[in-house]
């Protein structure tokens, strides 16, 4: 029975976060508007006409997109520390933090986005390859 | 993102890529926007332009994604549409090669989803942006008048066969009816779409169907005008004619075209001629009979209608002897005659051989004829 009405009273508590939560959520204006939501929702069959449940969706794409953003931050400046050392140069370092496709596609990779370019395109299968006869 | 994309050519890429680029503009531009100012206040001061557009294309699909997932579990409970235990499902599926709290937990009830916990810790944690523009609620529909039933009009429809509850037919006037301005004609297009579609006569169907498709292709939405407007003056849309009902006047062919048929009528034969040199004799008959040939070409273009016109072809033997005019009838049939008494090999060698041995004959009859 204790248990029972333990179990009951952290459902209530979970319930009651989760209500709290969407009725934050209509005071919480997400940075990726509602309309763009709706648009990709609606592409792919999702139908609700709470707005809610829009902010939802939106806060946790805002939420992602800012964990993708953080970890490419991380990588733009190591590979920013590491210069520095190399350079001793304060004047030469690039203060401003600019987005690369190297430190994004690092950072997708993490989140199981394959985003890498090519490094080098090959004009031939064999291109690049020793030719075994001439090893002696 | 690399698609696994690899049987398609380059080509289809392109198109592929081209077309997702038209519809879905507006979008990817919001999204380039959102994702700028959310990337902004993670620390970033500057983008790399395909960095950008790779970010805000994964932030698109993902929220694609959200809806495919939660669309999923709803279908799943059979329902259509999705409420807040669809969407966190949906989210802990996507969260899953990242991890969160409770993800190995069995029983655990959704509203007390870690993934619920991760995300009003960061609704609690980060300042809120808002969107830098105000944005309308796109796609925009456009309204369409369509056109009203025979009931709302208060029309029968003309046979027991259409039920009432159809679309009533497009007025006469706009499909049969020739001369009004062309201006008008520009305008008729967009609605000629929505009326050739409904236009059941067979007869000028399949054309009408023909614009609508090269039409529909054009950009332009459904205006939803008047039925009752005229069409401009298109000429396939016109009745046809009846037999007679024009005059015709008959064209008589100018000498020099006569003189020009009696010259390529002469060609096949010297060609035929000299190359059968077995036909000795018959060179100079053909000569000139050919003087003889001439005059009676004249004669018959004189006399018959210009579409009869004396070209002598190879293999086309019976045609040509029943075009020529009936005064040589006779002598058709004398040749006839001839050519099945005569050897298997003559036959063979071409029926050109045939041609100027006509003309011997002919001269050969010369009796016969004059």
């Amino acid at each position: 029975m204790n248990h029972n009405q333990q179990l009951n009273e952290v459902k209530h508590e979970d319930e009651s976060a989760l209500t709290d939560f969407l009725a934050s959520l209509t005071d919480y204006t997400p940075t990726i508007p509602d309309e763009l939501v709706e648009h990709y929702l609606a592409k792919s069959g999702f139908q609700c006409p709470d707005v809610r449940l829009i902010r939802l969706v939106a806060v946790a794409t805002q939420k992602f997109v800012s964990e993708v953003a953080t970890e490419a931050l991380q990588q733009c400046k190591a590979r920013q520390a590491t210069v520095v050392r190399d350079k001793k140069d304060k004047q030469q370092r690039d203060k401003r933090l600019i987005m690369n496709m190297d430190d994004l596609s690092k950072a997708l990779q993490e989140y199981g986005v394959n985003a890498k370019h090519q490094e080098y395109f090959a004009d031939s299968p064999s291109a690049g390859m020793e030719s075994a006869p001439r090893d002696e | 993102m690399s698609d696994g994309g690899g049987g398609e050519s380059s080509k289809e890429i392109e198109f592929r890529l081209k077309k997702r680029k038209k519809n879905d503009e507006f979008a990817q531009a919001i999204a380039r926007i959102a994702v700028a100012q959310v990337c902004e206040s993670v620390g970033f001061q500057g983008f790399q332009q395909s960095a950008l557009d790779r970010l805000s294309d994964v932030a698109c699909k993902y929220i694609r994604e959200i809806g495919k997932t939660s669309n999923f579990y709803a279908n799943l409970a059979g329902r259509t549409e999705c409420n807040v235990f669809d969407i966190v499902q949906g989210l802990e599926d996507l969260s899953l090669s990242q991890g969160f709290v409770g993800a190995s937990d069995r029983d655990n009830c959704l509203s007390g989803s870690g993934i619920i916990k991760e995300i009003s810790q960061y609704v609690s944690l980060s300042e809120e942006i808002g969107f830098a523009y105000s944005v309308p609620s796109f796609p925009v529909i456009k309204e369409r008048n369509s056109t009203p039933s025979f009931l709302q009009t208060g029309e029968t429809p003309p046979t027991d066969a259409i039920p009432p509850w159809l679309p009533r037919f497009p007025d006469p006037t706009t499909y049969t009816s020739m001369p009004s301005a062309s201006t008008e004609e520009a305008q008729m297009r967009p609605d000629r779409i929505e009326q050739e579609h409904k236009v059941l006569e067979p007869a000028s169907s399949k054309l009408e169907q023909r614009w609508a498709y090269t039409e529909s292709e054009l950009p332009v939405v459904d205006q939803g005008d008047n039925v009752g407007r005229e069409r401009g003056s298109n000429p396939f849309l016109t009745t046809p004619l009846q037999p007679g009902e024009k005059e015709i006047s008959l064209v008589p062919l100018p000498a020099k075209l006569k003189e020009e048929d009696t010259v390529q009528s002469h060609g096949p034969w010297t060609n035929h001629v000299s190359a059968l040199d077995t036909f000795a004799p018959a060179n100079q008959a053909v000569k000139s009979s050919g003087c003889d040939a001439e005059e009676g070409s004249r004669k018959v273009l004189l006399n018959n209608r210009p579409a009869l016109q004396m070209k002598f072809r190879i293999g086309k033997k019976s045609l040509d002897i029943a075009n020529r005019h009936d005064d040589k009838r006779k002598e058709v049939v004398s040749w006839f005659v001839n050519d099945e008494v005569g050897d298997a090999k003559e036959k063979r060698t071409e029926k050109l051989p045939r041609e100027p041995m006509d003309i011997e004959e002919h001269t050969g009859n010369d009796s016969v004829v004059n």
